[in-house]
């Protein structure tokens, strides 16, 4: 009897401590909580540009498009801060499409047009101006 | 059971093994407490301005543009790999005809926008309604990807995220069946992930990295139209906080029991 007790005992000591290991509160995730915690951030806030670029980002904060994060079609720029890497460049009907182009669904009241019918192949930055308030006559988005 | 011990008997054991399981459990939780420091806690409460975490995120259906910058974001930020089938986040388009028919798209997660229509067969004049869901983990109060998670691999933190232990993790896909959502997924052979596990599963973290140094998720920051919102709700001058108590909100399949921590606004009942 105190043999098959004792048993017991050791079996539910090893399910306590797996349940402490694997449960809520167990020390064992506390350290990959940390882990997750640790990693480094690759979007920083646009207003670490202003340093470097205050005249593109005094524009682009009078300009409608004031609520679009940089990278978002300059990609992340951690390592570029750091002095590693470029940002991107990218002129082409596409970026601007995957907000402005007319897509079911979208708000109405959101600014799209097809694009080839409005600008066939052109780019759109020919009139529009993505950072400045105003351009060419045209509205400044 | 051992010779000469009666049903009654056997029962009388196992029941006082289990009073001592459960002052064992007690005491070994109490003791990681007392010797581990609590450090991911710890940063919560002292980030200026708030006392501790109690995250919530707020998509707004009606805001969504669908241009796919989230999920983008996301992929870059986490190292998500590129493939348009493993998402941590992703975006549907729902488009409701007069028929009450429900077509659902989301090409490549929705990671280059979307197209005029969903479809060929689909024109404008038959339409009723379209509009786009954002989706991501909903981190659950009540996850049930913990639950059956054979090796503790994936667990909740203490201020409610759901995260995996890849170091851990098997690869047994047993969470990516029980995640009612769909947020989870397989990582393929390549050592894509941060810590360069491959075969493992992955899922949305909220940005745990970024939440706990005080940012926004990734997401979020890109959001062009403010659909997606975060918060916590600790913070009771927070904008979360304050959609939560002003507006009516829904989560998915609430019937579930899984308590989502992602609250929709304008969320219709096409929606699943």
């Amino acid at each position: 009897m105190v043999g098959f007790l004792g048993g017991m005992a050791l079996l539910i000591a090893i399910g306590a401590s797996w349940a402490g290991l694997g449960g809520l509160a167990g020390f064992y995730q506390e350290a990959n909580t940390e882990e997750w915690a640790n990693l480094a951030a690759k979007l920083v806030a646009p207003s670490q540009c202003q340093a470097c670029h205050p005249s593109t980002y005094a524009g682009w904060a009078a300009s409608g498009h004031r609520t679009v994060n940089c990278q978002n079609c300059h990609g992340p720029a951690a390592e570029h801060i750091q002095g590693r890497g470029k940002p991107l460049i990218e002129n082409s009907q596409e970026l601007c499409g995957f907000c402005h182009s007319k897509v079911t669904g979208r708000p109405a009241d959101f600014p799209q047009v097809g694009l080839t019918e409005h600008a066939g192949q052109s780019a759109c930055i020919t009139c529009h101006r993505p950072h400045g308030p105003q351009a060419a006559g045209l509205r400044g988005r | 059971m051992p010779r000469g011990l009666s049903r009654r008997d056997f029962i009388k054991a196992g029941a006082g093994g289990l009073a001592l399981a459960s002052l064992g459990l007690g005491g070994f939780i109490a003791s990681a407490k007392e010797t581990s420091p609590d450090k991911a806690e710890a940063r919560i409460r002292n980030r200026p301005g708030e006392a501790d975490a109690d995250w919530a995120f707020v998509v707004d259906v009606d805001k969504c543009i669908g241009c796919g910058r989230c999920v983008l974001a996301c992929k870059l930020e986490n190292r998500v790999p590129l493939d348009p089938l493993l998402n941590r986040t992703w975006v549907e388009r729902y488009v409701v005809t007069r028929d009450r028919e429900v077509h659902i798209d989301s090409p490549g997660a929705g990671v280059n926008g979307f197209p005029r229509l969903p479809g060929a067969t689909l024109g404008e004049p038959q339409i009723l309604k379209a509009f786009f869901v954002p989706k991501l983990c909903n981190q659950c109060e009540n996850p049930p990807c913990v639950s059956v998670c054979p090796v503790n691999a994936t667990y909740k933190t203490r201020d409610g995220i759901i995260l995996i232990d890849q170091g851990r993790c098997i690869g047994c896909r047993y969470c990516i069946i029980a995640c009612p959502y769909g947020a989870r997924y397989f990582l393929p052979d390549a050592p894509v992930t941060p810590s360069g596990h491959a075969r493992v599963v992955d899922k949305c973290t909220w940005c745990y990295h970024r939440i706990t140094k005080g940012l926004n998720p990734a997401c979020v920051e890109a959001c062009p139209v403010g659909a997606r919102l975060f918060g916590n709700l600790r913070d009771d001058q927070g904008v979360v906080a304050g959609l939560l108590k002003e507006k009516a909100v829904n989560v998915l399949k609430p019937a579930l029991g899984t308590k989502p921590r992602v609250y929709y606004l304008g969320l219709g009942h096409w929606v699943q």
